[in-house]
C-alpha cells in the first residue's frame, strides 16, 4: 500500500521519539531539509504531482496552530460537532474522489512528529468542555495507512485513555489493525471503516482493500475489543447500484452484530468543483464523472436532491430491515435539513442535537 | 549591455535552408493583414538566423519568409547572428514575439515541442521556458502543451480561431482524431464556454451509458428529425447542446419541466415570478412581482389570494416530503 521513493526530515524534527521510531523502520536514506522547496522543485518535473506526492514522505513539526481543531463540515449544510485531529496529512490510498487532492496545498505525506502537543490540547480541551464529544484523525488522513511506521494509534488511545469523555475514532479504509492493543487502553475509543459497494471500491478506491477484507478487520477490531463504526461514504449512483449497496450491507450486518456498533453514517458524493478537473486528468474512467450533480448551497458538487434521498432512502430500508441494526444510531453527513427530516423522518435537530445524539453513550 | 555580433546577408527564397524548420512555431495563424502590409510596404524588419555548417537556419520571421514566398519575391534580407546558446537563441525569440504580440497556444506549444526536440533538459524548461510563455512550472502542463501539437490541422485551425483556452482544450485532446473530426462544424458556432459544455457533457454521457460520441450525435441526429425539435428555432449546434444537456441531467431537466407544469395546470400568473430554490435543493420559494400603481398592486395581491383559496397550490410543493 505505500511505496515511499524518497523521504525528507525536517531539521528539527529529528530529535522526536516519533521520528527516531519512524526512520527506524525505514529502509530509505532520509534527506534532512531545512525547508521544503526542494520537494517542490522536484514534483515539478512529474507527470502526476498528485502520485508522485504519495511516495514522499515528509516528518515535520507542527509550531504554528492547532492539531485539534472543529471539523470543518461545510457551510450551509448540518454538522455534527465532530473535532478532528491533523496529526498526519494526505494518505497513501488514491482514492479517486479524495478531496485531499484539491484540499491541500503539498501532495506529500506529513507525519507531524510532535505528538506531545496533541496531548496537551486534548487536556485543554476536556477542561474546557462538560460532556461527551467526538474527535478522530481520519479527515486530512488514513488513521491507520501509515500505522505501521508510526503506531500512531496506539500512542494516541493510551493518551485517551485518560479522558473517558473524549470518543477518539480512529477511521480507515485499511486492514492495519495490528498494533492496536488488545484491550483497548480507551474503552471509549472507536474504531471505523469507510465502505463502499465492491464495485465502487474497485473502481474508485485504488490501493484499498476489497471491502469484505475491511468487514473481516472490523471483526478482527472487535474480537480485540474495541467498538466499531461505518461510513457509507460516498455513496455513488451506477447502474446496479441498488444490489451493489445491497451486498455489502448484506455481509457487514452478517458479520458485525449490530451493539458493537458505535454509529453508522451515510453521504453521497460531493465535492468542490476544482475537484472534477483533477479525477479527469487522473481517473478518466471514474464514476465521479458520471454523477447528475447539481451546485449545493455550499457551492460543491453533489448529487441532486432526489437522487440522494433515493440512496438513502435504499440504504436505510437495507439496514432497518433487520431488528437489530434498527438500534444503531445513523446519521447523514454534510446533508440539509430538509434530507434529515425525509430520511429519519425527525424535525431537524441542529449540530448540537446531532453531537448529542451521536456521542453520548448507547 | 551584450553585444550582439552580426552581418546581413542577401538570400534566395528558393534557398534549402528554408526546409530547416527547428525554430519555427507558427504554424496556424491570420495571414492576411500581414501579407497585405508586406505587399503595400515591402520587408520593413528582416528576419534573422544563426549560422551553422556554411548554411542560415531561420530563427525569427517564418511568416514573413512563407508570405513574401507566396508573394513571389525571389530574395530577401536576412540578419545572422553569432549565437550558439540554445536557450538564449529560443529567449531572443520568444521575448521578440512577445514584446509585440501575445503568442497563441498553438505557438506555444509548438516552441515547447521544438525545444524538447532539442534537447533542452526539463529543469530549464521549468525554470526559463514556462515563464517566458506565461504558463505554470510543472512538467505535467509542459506535456499537455506538447499533446496539442499532435492534434491534426484542422483541431489546431479551429483551437487558434475560437481563441480556445487551455482548460477547454484539455477535453478537445481527450477525443480522437475522427471524433474531433464529427465534432468541429458542431462546435464552431458556439462561444467559448458552450464549447466546453458540449465537450464535456458528451464524454460524461458516453462513459454513463457506455456509448461513443459517434453513436450520441447519431441519436441527436435521428431524434432531431421528429417534430418536436424540427421546430425548434435554435441553430442545430445549439439544439445539439441543448440534446447534450437533456441527456446529461435527466432527473433535473424532468423536475424543471414537472414544475413549470404544475404552474401551468394551476394557473399560476405568468406577471408574477415565483423562483424555487436552485435546483430545489432548499424547501423555499420566492415571489416576486412589479407593480407601478395601487390598482396594479390589489389586482396581483388578489390573485395571489385566489390561487391560495385552490387545492392545487400544494401541487407546488412535490419535493416535500407529504406529512
Amino acid at each position: 500500500m505505500i511505496d515511499l521513493q524518497k523521504v525528507f526530515v525536517h531539521q528539527e524534527a529529528l530529535s522526536y521519539p516519533l521520528a527516531k521510531r519512524i526512520l527506524n523502520h525505514l529502509s530509505i536514506e532520509p534527506q534532512v531539509i531545512d525547508n521544503q522547496e526542494i520537494i517542490r522543485e522536484q514534483l515539478c518535473l512529474e507527470s502526476d504531482v498528485i502520485g508522485a506526492g504519495k511516495k514522499i514522505l515528509v516528518l515535520d513539526v507542527l509550531k504554528k496552530g492547532s492539531f485539534i481543531k472543529p471539523c470543518p463540515c461545510t457551510p450551509a449544510y448540518l454538522g455534527c460537532g465532530y473535532l478532528v485531529i491533523n496529526a498526519d496529512l494526505n494518505c497513501p490510498l488514491d482514492c479517486s474522489y479524495c478531496i485531499l487532492q484539491s484540499y491541500l496545498d503539498d501532495p506529500w505525506l506529513t507525519i507531524f512528529v510532535n505528538q506531545e502537543k496533541i496531548a496537551e490540547e486534548l487536556a485543554q480541551l476536556v477542561w474546557r468542555r462538560s460532556s461527551f464529544f467526538r474527535i478522530g484523525t481520519g479527515e486530512l488522513a488514513d488513521s491507520l495507512a501509515l500505522d505501521g511506521l508510526t503506531q500512531r494509534a496506539r500512542d494516541l488511545l493510551n493518551v485517551f485513555a485518560a479522558y473517558p469523555r473524549a470518543v477518539l475514532e480512529l477511521k480507515t479504509k485499511t486492514t492495519l489493525i495490528d498494533y492496536l492493543p488488545s484491550p483497548s487502553p480507551a474503552p471509549q475509543a472507536v474504531m471505523a471503516w469507510s465502505l463502499n459497494s465492491e464495485e465502487v471500491a474497485l473502481r474508485e478506491e485504488h490501493g484499498a482493500p476489497p471491502v469484505r477484507e475491511r468487514i473481516q478487520a472490523a471483526r478482527e477490531a472487535i474480537q480485540k475489543g474495541y467498538r466499531v463504526a461505518f461510513h457509507f461514504d460516498p455513496l455513488i449512483w451506477y447502474p446496479g447500484w441498488e444490489e451493489g449497496y445491497g451486498r455489502v450491507i448484506e455481509e457487514l450486518m452478517i458479520s458485525i452484530p449490530a451493539k458493537k456498533i458505535a454509529w453508522i453514517s451515510l453521504g453521497a458524493l460531493r465535492f468542490p468543483p476544482q475537484l472534477k478537473e483533477i479525477i479527469r486528468q487522473r481517473f478518466p474512467n471514474s464514476l465521479c464523472l458520471t454523477q447528475e450533480f447539481i451546485r449545493g448551497k455550499d457551492g460543491k458538487f453533489r448529487l441532486f436532491r432526489p437522487i440522494r434521498l433515493q440512496l438513502y432512502r435504499q440504504i436505510m430500508k437495507y439496514f432497518w430491515s433487520s431488528s437489530s441494526y434498527q438500534q444503531v444510531k445513523y446519521y447523514l453527513c454534510m446533508e440539509s435539513p430538509e434530507i434529515w427530516d425525509e430520511i429519519f423522518g425527525q424535525k431537524r435537530r441542529g449540530e448540537k442535537g446531532i453531537a448529542f445524539y451521536l456521542s453520548r453513550p448507547s | 549591455m551584450k553585444k550582439v555580433l552580426r552581418k546581413r546577408v542577401e538570400l534566395g527564397l528558393d534557398d534549402p535552408c528554408w526546409r530547416d524548420e527547428r525554430f519555427r512555431f507558427s504554424y496556424v495563424f491570420e495571414k492576411s493583414n500581414l501579407k497585405e502590409s508586406l505587399r503595400l510596404s515591402g520587408l520593413i524588419y528582416p528576419p534573422w538566423g544563426i549560422e551553422e555548417k556554411g548554411s542560415l537556419v531561420l530563427v525569427s520571421g517564418w511568416k514573413r519568409v512563407l508570405l513574401l514566398q507566396e508573394l513571389g519575391w525571389s530574395t530577401i534580407p536576412v540578419e545572422v547572428k553569432k549565437e550558439r546558446d540554445i536557450i538564449s537563441i529560443w529567449q531572443q525569440l520568444i521575448l521578440e514575439n512577445k514584446s509585440h504580440r501575445e503568442l497563441s497556444l498553438v505557438d506555444k506549444a509548438f516552441i515547447l515541442k521544438k525545444v524538447m526536440a532539442q534537447g533542452v533538459d526539463q529543469e530549464k524548461i521549468i525554470q526559463n521556458f514556462c515563464g517566458w510563455l506565461d504558463i505554470p512550472p510543472q512538467m505535467s502542463w509542459v506535456e499537455r502543451y506538447v499533446r496539442i501539437t499532435e492534434l491534426d490541422k484542422a483541431s489546431l485551425e479551429f483551437i487558434y480561431q475560437k481563441k480556445l483556452p487551455e482548460y477547454i482544450i484539455r477535453f478537445w485532446l481527450e477525443y480522437s482524431a475522427e471524433e474531433r473530426q464529427l465534432l468541429i462544424p458542431w462546435l464552431v458556432p458556439l462561444s467559448q464556454n458552450k464549447i466546453k459544455e458540449v465537450l464535456e457533457w458528451l464524454k460524461e454521457i458516453a462513459l454513463r451509458d457506455n456509448l461513443t460520441p459517434e453513436q450520441i450525435v447519431a441519436d441527436f441526429n435521428r431524434s432531431s428529425s421528429t417534430e418536436e425539435v424540427s421546430k425548434s428555432l435554435a441553430p442545430p449546434a445549439e439544439a445539439f447542446r441543448d440534446y447534450l444537456r437533456q441527456k446529461r441531467y435527466p432527473a433535473y431537466i424532468q423536475a424543471l419541466a414537472r414544475y413549470k407544469s404544475i404552474l401551468k395546470e394551476i394557473g399560476w400568473p405568468e406577471d408574477i415570478e415565483l423562483s424555487p430554490f436552485p435546483y430545489f435543493e432548499k424547501d423555499e420559494f420566492q415571489v416576486s412581482f412589479t407593480f407601478s400603481n395601487e390598482k396594479e398592486f390589489r389586482k396581483k395581491v388578489d390573485q395571489l389570494v385566489k390561487l391560495n383559496k385552490t387545492s392545487g397550490i400544494k401541487k407546488i410543493f412535490f419535493f416535500q416530503k407529504n406529512d
